[in-house]
């Protein structure tokens, strides 16, 4: 079985799909989820991929481009929320 | 018998003025429905259609389908704007949008009690629709400010309405440089979406003004933390791109603009359900989502 768990969607709008993603991911045993294929994700979507990838100790790898600025701003600022 | 729903004023582009014109026919056709089972839909005079009355008129439309109600439409003498309304799939609206369309995007139905998948597949299909036809720009900003507001409501309806009708409606209008853009549901809506995860308010007026000013969200009490899509898109579309906001929820229609007053706009009717509103003007140069993606 693989490790990694590979997106293939090019784009992720809804939270419910981000939680699918995560869950199926740990119910395959994946400790690490490929976005590089992924274009887009929503505010919220990168919200629930940190959220849920922090539960189930999931990595997320192969942010590039817009996906990578949205999980970063948004990871940014749940950490000066946080503090 | 049949009986005839003739809604007037349908002309200018007021969005404020097609919503309540659209929550007047909502509810003339339900109650000629139930009078008799066969209702016309009469548009022959309408001169104009903006999302606001086109998206929850559509949710209606569907819902006495599914009642078994006989409902058909009498198109508008005007054959251009009768022309615009076949193109778009005015009434029934697509539940799968092609991967092109020519000029203009398609009215787009979310039946969840027909397709379980129905928001996913829109919310796929426009997601792709809105970069290839609107947004050809590099820059993520040239991007961000249509697709932002349209991830940010369409998930609140996947996440939130619980609803069995929805539709979706994206306009263009190159020439006075404005999208609008309107989403309508008829799911629980935002009061009763609060009170069934007991957050307080005095009235439907002040829990949507909580949700979109105050980012409250019933995902706070859910897993503990905040859901801002609503707000930072409002402040996004009228502090960032110069527009307007109409949140319709419940017994209240609340309306936003640049001028940052958050004010109360149709006072008598009301729609079981959830109807959001934007009209955004594409951004300067100096415009940067960043800014909008969570409030301080």
């Amino acid at each position: 079985m693989s490790d990694i768990y590979k997106v293939e969607q090019e784009s992720i709008h809804l939270r419910r799909q981000a939680k699918k993603i995560v869950e199926q991911a740990a119910k395959e045993g994946c400790s690490t989820i490929d976005l590089s294929a992924v274009e887009f994700v929503s505010r919220s979507v990168a919200d629930e991929l940190i959220h849920r990838s922090e539960q189930h100790d999931v990595d997320l790898v192969g942010l590039e481009g817009d996906v990578d600025m949205m999980i970063e701003a948004v990871s940014g600022q749940l950490r000066q929320t946080a503090d | 018998m049949t009986s005839r729903v003739v809604p007037r004023g349908l002309d200018g582009d007021d969005l404020i003025n097609h919503l309540r014109i659209g929550l007047d026919t909502k509810e003339e056709l339900r109650n000629e429905a139930k009078r008799n089972r066969s209702v016309v839909l009469d548009l022959s005079n309408a001169n104009w259609f903006a999302p606001t009355f086109l998206t929850p008129v559509s949710v209606v439309y569907n819902q006495l389908v599914d009642e078994g109600c006989d409902i058909s439409i009498d198109y508008p003498n005007d054959y251009q704007v009768k022309s615009y309304l076949n193109m778009i799939d005015f009434p029934e609206g697509t539940p799968d949008p092609p991967d092109h369309y020519k000029n203009t995007l398609p009215l787009c139905s979310m039946n969840t009690n027909r397709d379980a998948d129905a928001v996913d597949i829109v919310s796929e299909k426009m997601g792709k629709l809105i970069k290839n036809q609107f947004l050809s720009s590099t820059d993520v900003d040239q991007v961000m400010w249509l697709k932002y507001p349209f991830s940010e409501t369409i998930d609140n309806v996947d996440t939130h309405s619980k609803c069995d009708h929805g539709a979706l409606l994206i306009q263009n209008y190159p020439s006075k440089n404005f999208f609008d853009f309107c989403i309508a549901d008829d799911g629980i809506s935002i009061p009763g979406n609060f009170e069934q995860h007991d957050i307080g308010f005095p009235s439907d007026d002040e829990a949507n003004r909580m949700a979109m000013e105050d980012g409250y969200s019933t995902r706070q009490t859910d897993d503990g933390r905040r859901g801002f899509g609503l707000r930072t898109t409002v402040e996004m579309v009228c502090d960032g791109l110069k527009g307007e906001v109409l949140l319709s929820s419940r017994g209240s229609t609340l309306s936003r603009d640049k001028n940052n007053k958050i004010k109360r706009k149709i006072k008598k009717q009301s729609w079981d359900g959830t109807i959001f509103a934007a009209r955004l003007h594409p951004p300067s140069d100096d415009f940067s989502y960043m800014e909008y993606l969570m409030p301080d």
